[in-house]
């Protein structure tokens, strides 16, 4: 709450360590997409083709690639009624999440992402699945998948409502990821574009910093 | 002296901005319980020890009218000044059975509330017979939960305050009176000297108020709008907010 003001110098220094840790992450050059991934680069190079102000100059190789054809995502429901009357699977939670954002669809988005947030808000932690009412949880809260998916649907959702909580849980949420050995965000269930969510959040704050 | 009315306070710059307003302007509680020990452990939103000097303000206009307070000066002797009947509870903990029973036994049946950041009401002490008149530093409904001042700033160049009686739900209950404000004329100072200078002139916007009319009124439910509930701001966004605030 009363965390010390250090000037413009710590934007700076967040701009450049977010940057130098992305960068150590993104080892390969991607040539092949899943249907997933494709759907999140393709987004992320809708936002920021809108992002005004930039001052901030992103990395080549940091920015999502241009796909030409995209293949449709699959469609994940939401879940019904809030609060939840059975166990909810949180990665089929997210995949929902993912598709209503991308897609503007589904009224009860913002309800969803909200109790996600404060979920995590007040645990710091995302778990595999959340029990009936959605305060207990169940199962490990070591899945980076979750995290990474987490991440970039805050990113879409603050760019298309501009609602700050969103970005300031995002920062958090990457604050984890990137506090991990590269070993431990990049693993087989790994989502091949998180980094989009890392970069959709540098850019938001490069825009809010120019204007 | 507000007979009805009483003061939870604590060793915090928030108390010292009630304070100071209450006493300009003539509204001093009743009766007042000081929750402090000698404990030396600061709590979140206790005073760093250090001054501050109000930038100049004129005190009779000016939305910061109620900024003019020292936040270091000592609780007790000031209490003693007034000539305010006061307890001390010997303890910061306001659930510690001795403080609810202190609470519970006090003559007034409103409290304002001034205690340590942080820490919201159980039930043993929203249940023992009186209202707990709290300002939240925040525009209500929009702006609930944490740090809510630092999201204002930064999305619509203002802060807010608004004052409530205190529920079970976090800055839920119902709004008596609420304010906005301009940008302070030091954003570094929001914390400790402004957003306690806003939510001390709702304070007293709350109190005539009430001097007036005999009783707390209450906002229409149509007045009254939507809720968006925040949490504690990202290091990164409290920066945003405070060198948008300053340029």
């Amino acid at each position: 709450m009363y965390s010390e003001f250090k000037g413009r110098e710590f934007l700076d220094h967040y701009f450049e360590n977010r940057i130098n840790l992305l960068q150590t992450c993104v080892l390969c050059v991607e040539n092949e997409f899943s249907t997933l991934d494709q759907n999140i680069f393709n987004e992320a190079n809708k936002i920021l083709l809108k992002t005004k102000n930039l001052i901030l100059k992103i990395p080549d190789n940091l920015l999502p690639p241009s796909i030409s054809e995209v293949a449709p995502l699959n469609k994940t429901d939401l879940p019904q009624s809030f609060p939840n009357t059975h166990k909810i699977e949180t990665k089929k939670l997210l995949d929902g999440l993912l598709y209503a954002y991308i897609h503007n669809a589904n009224l009860t988005k913002e309800i969803w992402l909200s109790r996600l947030i404060q979920r995590f808000e007040v645990t710091k932690k995302i778990k595999e699945y959340y029990l009936p009412g959605f305060r207990k949880s169940d199962g490990s809260y070591n899945e980076i998948q979750l995290y990474q998916l987490f991440s970039i649907i805050l990113a879409i959702a603050h760019s298309q409502s501009g609602h700050l909580q969103y970005l300031s849980t995002l920062l958090k949420v990457n604050d984890l990821i990137l506090s991990l050995p590269v070993n431990m965000i990049d693993t087989k269930d790994s989502i091949l574009s998180w980094r989009m969510g890392v970069v959709l959040e540098l850019s938001s704050i490069s825009s809010i910093l120019n204007s | 002296m507000l007979d009805n009315v009483g003061l939870i306070a604590a060793n915090t710059s928030r108390t010292r901005a009630y304070l100071a307003a209450l006493e300009r302007n003539k509204l001093l509680p009743s009766w007042c319980l000081l929750l402090d020990d000698e404990s030396k452990k600061l709590k979140i939103g206790q005073t760093r020890g250090n001054s501050y000097k109000t930038p100049n303000i004129d005190q009779n206009e000016n939305s910061w009218s109620e900024s003019n307070f020292d936040p270091t000066l000592p609780l007790e002797p000031w209490l003693e000044r007034l000539g305010l009947n006061y307890v001390k509870s010997n303890t910061q903990d306001i659930h510690s059975d001795e403080t609810v029973d202190l609470i519970r036994s006090s003559k007034p049946d409103v409290l304002i509330y001034s205690g340590y950041g942080g820490v919201l009401l159980k039930k043993s002490v929203l249940d023992c017979g009186k209202k707990f008149l709290h300002v939240h530093g925040g525009f209500l409904p929009d702006y609930k939960g944490s740090t809510t001042n630092y999201y204002s700033l930064l999305s619509e160049g203002s802060v807010g305050a608004s004052a409530i009686f205190l529920t079970v739900d976090i800055d839920s209950g119902p709004i008596l009176s609420r304010c906005k404000f301009p940008v302070p004329p030091d954003a570094l100072e929001l914390d400790h000297i402004y957003d306690s200078a806003a939510r001390a002139k709702v304070l007293i916007q709350t109190l005539k108020k009430y001097q007036e009319k005999g009783e707390f009124s209450y906002l229409k439910e149509d007045e009254t709008g939507n809720a968006n509930l925040y949490y504690i701001i990202h290091p990164v966004l409290k920066h945003l907010a405070i060198l948008g605030a300053s340029s």
